[in-house]
This record gives C-alpha cells, structure tokens and sequence, in this order.
C-alpha cells in the first residue's frame, strides 16, 4: 500500500452534543483494556507481515487533516479524531473489518456515555469489557476453512470509471443523508433488501456512463459491470471473532447484452448476492483467501519477492476484475441510552486505487442512512448520476457538509 | 463547562489547555456560539502565514524577485573581484553567462510554468547560446557546434518527444519502459554519429548499433506483452513453465 492508497477505514459518530475530551479520555483509556488485542503494530519478518504486541495508548487527535491517512510504521493501527460534535475512528483494514471495527466503536460509546454520566449502560453489550472471550482472538477463516474445496477460478476484468485522477493528495469524499424508512420502502415495494437497491441504483448509474461514453465513440475494452459487496462472515458462520471475517460477493451485468433496466438490474443482484451467500460457493471464496497461505512452497518465498507478486495478483486477481465496492454496515443498533448520544453515523470506506477511483459506503442509524463516496477523481459524475437515480426513484437525498444537511 | 476555540470540545473547568490540540483554554462560556465561530475564524487565518495566503501568481512573482536579487547581486560581486584582481573582465565571463543563463531559465519558469514547449524550447535556447559563447569565450569554435550543440539538441527532442508520448498514453505499464529504452537506443545512436563526424568527418557506428540490437527485441517484448496479451491470467499462462 501507498501513503496515498492506505487500507484505512473511518466510522464516524455525530453526536447531539459537543464532544466533552476528558470523558472520551477516560472511555478511551478503558477501551484499550477491553480490546488488548487491537494494541498492535505491523512488522516485517522474512517470509510473513506479522503482528507484534504494542502496548501503547491510542491515539487521539484534532480530526483537522485529510480521513483514512495512511498510518506510520512502528506505530498503532488505529486513530480516535475528534471535533466538535465529531467522534471517528481509523481502522488499518489489516486489523479488523467493518464488522469488528463497529463492534470496537460500539463499546467506546457506550463507555463514553457512561463516563459522561455514570450509569452502567456497558452491561447491556453482549460482550463486557471484564469478559474477553478467546474467540475474539481466533482467525475464523482458518476454522471454517475446509482443505479439499477447489478454489474460485479468476474472473475477467469489469469497466472501470474512465475519469482523470485528482492532484495530491486525491482522496475527497462527500456524504449523503437518506431517510431509511423511505429507501426500505422502495426496496420492500420492489421485494430486495436495501443492500440489493444501492447496489443495482449503483450498477444503473456504472451503465449510464458506460453508454454515455459508447455514444461518444469512445471505446471500453471491459463490458461486463461488476460490484464488489462485501458480506459480514459473521451473519453466515457462528463467531465472535474481532479480526477480519467477511468476503464478497460480485454481481454483475453484461453490456454486451444490451441495455438493462433498473428493475432487470435490481432482478440480477438480488439473485446473485441470494446465490453466492450459499454456505457452499462462500467455503469456495475462504478457500482461495486461505488456500495459498497453507502452501509451503509460498510459505518458503521471502517476503521481499512476494510482496512484488502479492502486488501483481493484487490488480490482476483482485481489482481488475470489479468495477466498484458497495459497503453496507447495515442498520447500526446500539444500547438505547447510547442511541441518545448519537445523531447519525458515517462510514468511509478505505480510499479506492487508481482502477477503481471512486467507493461507496452505507451505514445506517434511526431513520438516517448516510452514504460516502470516497472518490479519488476529477470528476463527480458517478455520484451525481446515482444520487439522480435515487431521486427519480422518489428518494430525496440531502447532501451532508461539515455535519449539517442541505437539500439537494 | 467552557468549549476549545480551535477543534470545539467540550474542557473541563481545571483544565487551562485542551488535551486534544494544546490550545490555551478560554473562559468564556461554550453557549456563546457566535464568540466561537469568529474566534475559529481568527485562528485560522493567525495560522496562515502571510506567504500561505498569497495567490500561485504572487509565490511566482516573489520567488523570480528573490532569485533575480541573488543573481544580479552574484554577477555584480563577480565583475567588480575580477576588476579589482586583474583591471579587465577575465574569467568574470564565464560566470555572468552562466548568471544570465539561470536567470533567464527562472524568467521562463516564472512567465509560462505550464508551457511545456516554450519552457524546453527557450531552456534549449538559453543552453544553445551558452556553449556556444564557452566555446566562444576559449578562442576558436572547436567543440560547440560540432559536438556539443548538436548532442544537446538531440536530448532535448528525445526527452521532449518522449514526455508527450507518456503523457498521451491512455493505458501506463511496460510500454513506458518499452519507450525509454527506445529512447536511450536511439541516443546513443546520436551520440556515436556525431562524435565520429566530429572525429573523423565520417559517419560510422559500431557499438550504438550493439545497443540498439539488444534494447530493439526487448522494447518489442515490452510492447507485445503491454498490447498484446491480457492483464492477469495471460501473463501467468505467459510465463508458465
């Protein structure tokens, strides 16, 4: 990863009131003790990245610079940025995933509110900061993994956005708030969860610009319209792990089909996100992930050379082949006396590479659901077609800027 | 409870700095909302220095001043040592060409930074008119316009054809390096034509065309495997053994 293609992750909580430092000082400090495990810092052995024991407080910084910064080496793989009625926290995706990330800021929360007011809200997690499981700890790929499953066979690559990157540093990102009820509603009239609806309104507003530019004369060598969804392992397999354990699934369209409508779209990745959670096709997915860890004669390879090859199989197995990533959090549910800091969340997923340019994520709370484009380009076509889209669908959308709406 | 003027968290009464950014703590009380916002406002424009706040234009401006002070003043002190030591301009002159030289590249830079073609072209000038007047300056025209002006020419068309070659490529990878290699062949090429003609008054090439034999079949290669084959699972069939 680069300095300006870090693998960071920020969940942001707006709350209804300024943030008052001391009581998050205290809250913070209590959950370094609840997740030891988070305290760590990447090293390099000879054949492996492996993670080392860092006992170190975590950092909590003015949020005044660019989100989801790159960490330094030696250092924590997460940051607290605050300002003023502004909670956030940076995951390295290494540490953990969305999944685990929440759970973490969940808890500092619900700490924070408890220092900010004494009460035991804490006793109403399913997990206590005096009760550690060892689960937490484990690698559930490695438990779910079966050996003999034969791996996903690589796929072509998928149209990616043709716009000009930003100058440097180019990662922006914009934010949009939803009203949920309404977006469920669409989504139920037309009987897909809302995760399906983002993702086909997402795909649509891909194929808008596809055809846009096949008018234009321009040529694309990649016609099929991929996404990216990753998939919280965790609703699947039984586990309270807190490292990664989540996959994705691609749905996808052919261009070369012809033109799809909205609804075709929405038909397509309702079937496929049904089909490719299937425990089986997912066991196929973890042994791929898995697989090549387990072989020796990649165990043996020093680290140096397979980084370059890591790099390579990078772009070529993985980003080539989808156009985008769509990350839903889903609907965040908290202790009700923590709900009554909050006024909604944001969840900014780690800033796109240069094939893909711009990214999505979905993270919901009350009636509000906030979406983030994270976007490293020129252009704002993708947003403004897909928030179009929305619209059309008669869902209006208010464009969020420093935690205040603006009707769009 | 009062609130920081600069990253707007709530302080604790005791406390005389935030903890968060290091900001003294004010005392005024945090419901004071329009007090904040100009305060912010304050401490972001105190935090800009003047020079932050000038436009791309004025930096411009104001680093061509500084530079043409320094080397006016440098081409003065130059002239007026020599005088002094040796009562005529002597080696003074080498170095006032090469002042006037600078000076007239950060001129280019200043008036036209974006103009790749004005840039190169007036820099190839500037560089042209330089070894000419070294030569010059040594008596007899001997090495300049046989050697060095034509040398220099060619890799300033090189490098000059080759950055708008990259920069128009749409698809970056191998081709780039394909292209350089292309681009040291073909100079080297350049290179042993014109110090054979300056040698001998007779082209000859021998160890360029060495050059260009092994960089043709691997830029080649480079082309082949960029245009040719697939990204991903092509190249891994490419090379399997």
């Amino acid at each position: 990863m680069t300095k300006e293609m870090s693998t960071v992750f920020r969940l942001t909580a707006i709350l209804n009131e300024t943030v008052s430092i001391s009581a998050l000082m205290k809250a913070v400090s209590r959950v370094e003790k609840r997740f030891p495990y988070f305290l760590v810092r990447l090293k390099e052995g000879f054949f492996w990245y492996y993670l080392e024991y860092y006992p170190s407080p975590i950092p909590i910084e003015p949020d005044d610079k660019q989100p989801c910064r790159f960490f330094p080496n030696d250092g924590l793989l997460i940051r607290i940025l605050v300002k003023d009625k502004n909670i956030s926290v940076e995951f390295a995706h290494i540490l953990t995933d969305g999944g685990g990330a929440f759970y973490f800021f969940k808890t500092l929360l619900s700490f924070y509110k408890e220092e900010l007011e004494n009460t035991d809200t804490v006793n109403h997690m399913p997990l206590t900061e005096y009760t550690i499981s060892e689960e937490e700890y484990e690698d559930s790929y490695k438990r779910y993994f079966q050996q003999d499953i034969p791996p996903m066979v690589s796929q072509s690559a998928a149209f990616h956005l043709p716009f000009s990157l930003n100058n440097r540093p180019r990662f922006h990102s914009s934010q949009y708030m939803i009203s949920l009820k309404q977006i469920k509603a669409a989504a139920d009239h037309k009987n897909v969860s809302i995760t399906d609806y983002v993702v086909a309104t997402y795909m649509c507003s891909l194929q808008a610009i596809y055809e846009n530019r096949k008018s234009k004369g321009k040529k694309t060598r990649n016609k099929k319209i991929r996404i990216q969804v990753p998939v919280n392992l965790r609703n699947i397999f039984p586990s309270n792990s807190m490292r990664n354990f989540s996959l994705f699934v691609m749905p996808e369209i052919d261009l070369r089909l012809g033109h799809y409508t909205f609804d075709e779209i929405l038909k397509v990745v309702h079937h496929q996100i049904r089909l490719e959670t299937d425990q089986k096709l997912i066991n196929k997915n973890i042994s791929r992930n898995v697989g090549s860890e387990k072989k020796i004669y990649v165990k043996s390879i020093p680290l140096f050379l397979k980084s370059l090859i890591l790099r390579l199989n990078y772009y070529t197995k993985g980003t080539n082949q989808y156009s985008g990533v769509v990350t839903n959090l889903g609907k965040a549910k908290l202790p009700e006396e923590t709900s009554s800091l909050i006024n909604y969340f944001i969840f900014t997923p780690p800033p796109p590479n240069k094939i893909l340019k711009v990214s999505c994520g979905i993270i919901g709370f009350g009636d509000k659901l906030v979406l983030s484009f994270g976007n490293i380009t020129k252009s704002m076509l993708l947003e403004d077609t897909f928030l179009n889209l929305l619209k059309s669908n008669g869902i209006p959308v208010n464009q969020l800027n420093n935690s205040t709406e603006e009707n769009l | 409870m009062i609130t920081c003027e600069n990253c707007g968290v709530k302080l604790e009464k005791h406390m005389n700095y935030c903890p968060l950014c290091g900001h003294p703590a004010s005392t005024i009380e945090s419901d004071n909302e329009e007090h904040f916002s100009d305060n912010k406002a304050k401490t972001k424009k105190k935090r800009l220095s003047d020079y932050l706040m000038l436009s791309n234009l004025q930096k411009r401006k104001l680093l061509w001043e500084i530079s043409t002070i320094i080397l006016m003043s440098a081409l003065i002190v130059t002239i007026i040592i020599d005088l002094l030591f040796n009562s005529q301009i002597t080696w003074s002159k080498y170095s006032t060409t090469v002042i006037l030289v600078l000076f007239a590249n950060i001129t280019l830079i200043w008036y036209k930074p974006r103009n790749l073609y004005v840039l190169s072209g007036g820099s190839l000038l500037s560089t042209v008119i330089l070894l000419f007047l070294l030569d010059y300056y040594q008596g007899s025209l001997s090495w300049s316009l046989n050697l060095g002006i034509p040398l220099l020419v060619a890799v300033y068309v090189l490098g000059i054809a080759l950055f708008v070659i990259i920069r128009k490529l749409n698809d970056k990878g191998l081709n780039m390096i394909a292209y350089i290699l292309l681009a040291a062949a073909i100079l080297s090429v350049l290179t042993e034509l014109f110090i054979s003609l300056n040698r001998t008054g007779e082209w000859s090439l021998h160890w360029s065309l060495i050059v260009l034999a092994s960089v043709l079949p691997a830029s080649l290669l480079l082309f082949f495997i960029h245009y040719r084959l697939k990204k991903g699972t092509e190249l891994k069939r490419f090379f399997h053994i």
